[in-house]
């Protein structure tokens, strides 16, 4: 019994340090953020920059979502002489190749990829494209979003930097009127991308290239190997071979596109559970390559573990849940006034919890969204229910990779656009007004070249 | 049998508990029809958005019920809880203030020390007098701003923008053309044609350096590497990033000029001697520092500071995370209808004779400072003011 | 130079954080613990009066308090002192309780999506201990026992809390003085709330025993403590946001 007190108490530690260690982050993350006054940015020369780009937009099976983002990027303000779309229709069994080949033959800067043979998902998918493409950026949307007009001039700025491998803009989910879960996450999005990321790009560490909005210089991808069709992440896969290779990742704050965030549990759970999973395999692969390169600083490769690692939190802390549970019913082990390791429990359930609400709370501060931040507590509940996924997750691909099971195929989050209700955009058109202090106003400002 | 104070104790801490999510439950029932972030997906950035946007708005706002005046004299134009006076011309007395929105028809001008509060639109010229206090303007034709006049947002015109000495611009200035007096302040500039006022009381430079040998990067000849070693670069600490760009591990100061051919990050500082040749992108980790004479047809970023010496001709990009300086001589042209833009972190300096095609800016300001301030930054890089 | 609002985007740029704010931030956070700390026997004190108060209002007889030791650093405290329920009295009780709170968690589980997972956890722990209470009968616990590792949670929390408030309250929002109002408000409402929960769970012991003990310390003890701080933070971070937004007004046209 004594031994079982012992490695009890030994989980609890454990728990307690990693978990204190990320909240340390978070808060460090969060004051820092809420304190920039000069945040690092390439907004001033924006439109300043402009080389030839490739955007590259996979699709399997996209008919309710493509037609609109082919649209936007068509009227998105770059110059079509320096520009070109390549629609990729992998393998689709709606109408998906029909809409991109419309598109194609009603405008000379979309190119049709139709994909028939070959591996299946996402990184294949780009694998075949990126090599059709002749620009020396490569900007990446996925089939649901909806870039604005500025977007590709913001996005590609940071490439004047020789350093910079890749380039992140920031996802806002449209539908947070749809369900309680979207304006959770709309909360955790706006967490993640004005505090974390802003964050770690000012501090000099890894912003996370997330795979859609967002950019790749293809000289770059090119020297690393190019796109990883195995990989179930291949943004992470990307982000840490170009970060190991010597690149840098650029986010750019004020490249907000919308995007579509889960609206079910269900939903949630699959997406969820395939971050984590991807992950988890980049933390598996990268890990010795991250501690030896010589082109990040000892914090940086801290940082870069901790990204990777964030997804063994859960079930750490379900470890020290177990633990606690174990020395709670067990005689001997209350009867022990463990001061330190009691402080330390109670510290970091405070502190763990609170450096994480601290940053939905400051993100929504910036942000100017006040009243969705009312909806925090009940985050404690979403925390719980991603806790679950994760740990599912997790057994199951560990499960996998001792069996040696096989690989990804397409991972599609389900599709909202057509539902309406709570949803910004309706019948594939958007209508967008913009709610000023003074009521309602139009931005109809005629665009031209700077 | 459960006593019924108990069952009233159990009711009162429910309700406690659903007090705590009150507010989140009353937000859960209005999640539906709830407006996300307001993303505008229709906004094009350009430089004189707050101008072009402030024309636009007094076009409706000009629609609006006014009290009338004399047939083409000034009408008041009443919008929710500000005035808009509109006026033919438009000449203020020293030291007179205005609390409305002004639109004059023509020409407008103003004495000094004057105070206006809100945003001015003249479709003709315009003059701030000395010491001036103005919220915004935008006019049709030329901009004069008088010496130490401020100006607490923007200054757009579609000729000339002339901004005194000691004048304060908060926020954008653009035009055709701008010309900067010294001591003048501003968050950014952008215009076709960017000039700073020559300094009578600096020493005419014609600086050509004569370059005998200079470092090419990446060698030509790998054999050389020893001999260079001894010139201030190290070939064994550069390392190829893809086809054409690589990292150099450390500081590099290069004794002799630097022709670069392929882009370079250096993982420290980088001082390239006068007369370096610049032909990719440089990158630096720490500061930046291009010599008198140089030129430099890529982009420049540097962490910190970043220095270009006396008649250096650049026609990319200028990005530093410290401040940036512009010395005399300066000039920065992109060619083939495309503008260069420069940007610094806190302070971006430029002294007398500085001409830029494009666009300046500062995360605090641009500001005109005369030629003493420079050579603090010359003595730190070993630059010498004087001809070699 | 540069301005507080991003223009024409909606969002701020940052808060500014002075050295008065984070003296203000340091200075309220040692002054509230070291209040916390000097003033403990007076708090345990009050804080025992009202749970046993609340426990004789609800009709739960108690028997004058015994002297619990809550940690060497912190001395001692009183506990009140009630009887607790025990399996063999009733095991048909244990019975009846265990399965209308499975199905009234099984309901939950039903109706609420997104509590699924937290239900979940809920049940384990009420399975958990009702094993123990069948399968264990031997292990006991006794109020005073239960308020012994109760008040060494809560006596880490008030210490502990004045550091929280100080960086969710002061340094997190623009407003620093308003905050500190909401630090001592969010310190005042733990206590009490704290024993108002003691006498609520040990009203729950006198009649279920061990059942509902795992649970109720999980949902009412230190997340109870967490949801109470989130709560006022939000309103204060809702607060201070529509503040800023207001302050915006004026780069509107």
């Amino acid at each position: 019994m004594a031994v079982l007190i012992a490695i009890a108490n030994g989980c609890l530690i454990l728990t307690v340090v990693v978990l204190s260690a990320y909240a340390i982050r978070h808060y460090w993350f969060t004051l820092y953020r809420l304190t920039l006054r000069h945040p690092r940015d390439f907004m001033e020369v924006v439109g300043f920059v402009t080389p030839r780009i490739s955007v590259l937009v996979p699709m399997h099976n996209e008919e309710k979502v493509a037609a609109d983002v082919l649209q936007a990027l068509i009227e998105c303000d770059y110059d079509w002489n320096k520009l070109e779309i390549l629609a990729i229709n992998d393998r689709s069994e709606d109408r998906t190749g029909e809409i991109i080949d419309e598109f194609a033959a009603k405008h000379s800067i979309v190119k049709a990829i139709h994909r028939s043979e070959g591996a299946g998902g996402k990184g294949a998918a780009l694998l075949e494209a990126t090599s059709q493409a002749t620009g020396e950026i490569l900007m990446l949307f996925d089939a649901d979003y909806f870039p604005g007009r500025a977007m590709l001039k913001m996005l590609v700025a940071p490439f004047c930097d020789p350093e910079v491998g890749a380039v992140m803009g920031r996802v806002i989910p449209h539908n947070t009127g749809a369900s309680v879960l979207s304006a959770l996450l709309g909360l955790e999005r706006a967490a993640g991308y004005q505090i974390g990321q802003q964050a770690r790009f000012n501090l000099g560490v890894t912003p996370q290239f997330g795979g859609t909005v967002g950019g790749v210089r293809a000289s770059a991808l090119r020297a690393v190997g190019g796109w990883n069709a195995e990989s179930l992440t291949e943004d992470t896969d990307l982000t840490f071979r170009l970060v190991v290779n010597g690149w840098k990742v650029a986010y750019v704050n004020r490249a907000e596109c919308y995007e579509e965030a889960p609206e079910s549990w269900q939903v949630r759970r699959t997406q969820i559970g395939r971050w984590a999973t991807g992950h988890t395999d980049c933390l598996h692969r990268f890990w010795p390559a991250l501690l030896g390169t010589r082109h990040l600083s000892p914090a940086q490769k801290i940082d870069a573990l901790f990204v990777l690692a964030c997804y063994w939190t859960a079930p750490t802390l379900v470890l020290g849940w177990i633990a606690s549970l174990f020395l709670f019913f067990t005689p001997a082990a209350h009867q022990v006034p463990l001061f330190a390791v009691a402080l330390a429990f109670v510290g970091y359930q405070l502190f763990g919890n609170q450096a994480t609400f601290f940053e939905l709370g400051s993100a929504a501060l910036l942000d100017g969204n006040s009243r969705r931040v009312y909806l925090m507590p009940l985050n404690l509940l979403n925390f719980f229910a991603s806790t679950g996924a994760i740990c599912s997750a997790l057994l199951r691909y560990y499960a996998r990779r001792i069996s040696g099971s096989q690989g990804p195929g397409w991972h599609k989050t389900r599709r909202y656009r057509a539902k309406g209700n709570g949803n910004l955009f309706r019948n594939g058109a958007a209508s967008l007004f913009i709610q000023g202090a003074n009521g309602l106003y139009t931005r109809n400002v005629e665009a031209h070249q700077p | 049998m459960i006593p019924w104070r108990f069952a009233l104790f159990c009711a009162g801490i429910g309700l406690i508990v659903y007090l705590h999510f009150y507010f989140s439950h009353r937000q859960w029932r209005r999640v539906r029809g709830e407006v996300p972030s307001d993303v505008d997906p229709t906004y094009v950035k350009r430089e004189d958005y707050f101008a072009q946007s402030f024309r636009s708005k007094v076009r409706d706002w000009l629609n609006l019920p006014s009290l009338d005046g004399p047939l083409g004299g000034p009408r008041t134009v009443l919008k929710e809880r500000e005035t808009i006076r509109v006026v033919p011309e438009l000449q203020m007395e020293p030291g007179a203030g205005s609390s409305d929105i002004l639109v004059v028809e023509g020409d407008f001008r103003c004495g000094p020390g004057c105070a206006l509060s809100r945003e001015i639109y003249a479709r003709g010229k315009a003059a701030i007098g000395a010491g001036s206090q103005i919220q915004a303007i935008a006019a049709d034709q030329n901009v004069e701003l008088g010496d130490k006049v401020t100006v607490a947002r923007w200054v757009d015109s579609l000729g000339e923008l002339r901004i005194g000495r000691a004048c304060v611009v908060h926020s954008r200035a653009t035009a055709q053309t701008i010309r900067l007096a010294m001591d003048a302040e501003v968050q950014s500039v952008f215009a076709p044609l960017i000039e700073s006022d020559p300094d009578p009381s600096a020493q005419e430079h014609a600086y050509l350096p004569f370059v005998v040998q200079s470092l090419q990067i990446p060698l030509a000849d790998a054999q050389s590497a020893a001999s260079w070693k001894k010139l201030g670069f190290d070939n064994s600490k550069l390392i190829r990033l893809d086809a054409d760009s690589w990292i150099y591990h450390g500081s590099l100061k290069p004794r002799v000029p630097l022709r670069l051919a392929a882009k370079l990050v250096v993982k420290g500082d980088c001082v390239c001697p006068p007369g370096s040749v610049l032909e990719q992108d440089l990158k630096t980790t720490g500061r930046l520092a291009v010599g008198d004479g140089s030129e430099c047809r890529g982009n420049l970023v540097a962490g910190k500071s970043l220095y270009l010496g006396l008649q250096v001709r650049f026609s990319g990009i200028l990005h530093s995370g410290a401040a940036l300086w512009l010395s005399r001589g300066v000039h920065g042209e992109a060619g083939g209808g495309n503008f260069v833009a420069a940007h610094a972190g806190s302070s971006l300096y430029m002294e007398a004779g500085v001409t830029v095609h494009g666009k300046l800016s500062g995360g605090k300001h641009v500001k005109v400072v005369p030629a003493s301030y420079a050579e603090k930054w010359r003595r730190r890089y070993e630059f010498s003011s004087e001809k070699t | 130079m540069r301005r507080d609002s991003i223009y024409p985007h909606r969002a701020i740029r940052s808060i500014e954080l002075t050295p008065e704010r984070i003296l203000a931030a340091i200075l309220l956070a040692v002054l509230l613990t070291v209040t916390v700390y000097a003033g403990r026997d007076r708090l345990f004190v009050e804080h025992n009066r009202i749970a046993a108060s609340l426990l004789e209002l609800s009709g739960i007889p108690t028997y004058g308090a015994a002297s619990v030791e809550v940690f060497p650093l912190l001395g001692s405290a009183d506990a009140a002192v009630t009887d607790t329920f025990h399996y063999h009295t009733s095991p048909l009780r244990v019975v009846i309780l265990l399965v209308s709170s499975v199905l009234a968690l099984l309901i939950l589980h039903r109706r609420v999506h997104l509590a699924r997972n937290f239900v979940v956890f809920l049940l384990i722990l009420l399975l958990l201990a009702a094993g123990v209470m069948v399968f264990f009968q031997a292990f006991e616990l006794q109020s005073t026992e239960f308020t012994q590792i109760w008040l060494r949670e809560e006596a880490l929390v008030w210490l502990i809390l004045p550091w929280f408030s100080a960086s969710l309250f002061i340094l997190g929002r623009p407003d620093a003085w308003v905050g500190v109002l909401w630090a001592i408000g969010v310190q005042a409402f733990g206590f009490v709330w704290s024993a108002v929960r003691l006498a609520f769970c040990l009203a729950v012991i006198h009649f279920s025993g061990l059942l509902f003990v795992p649970l109720l310390w999980f949902a009412l003890g230190l997340l109870a403590d967490n949801i109470y701080l989130l709560v006022f933070y939000s309103i204060s971070t809702r607060q201070a946001a529509a503040k800023t937004w207001g302050k915006r007004l004026s780069w509107q046209f």
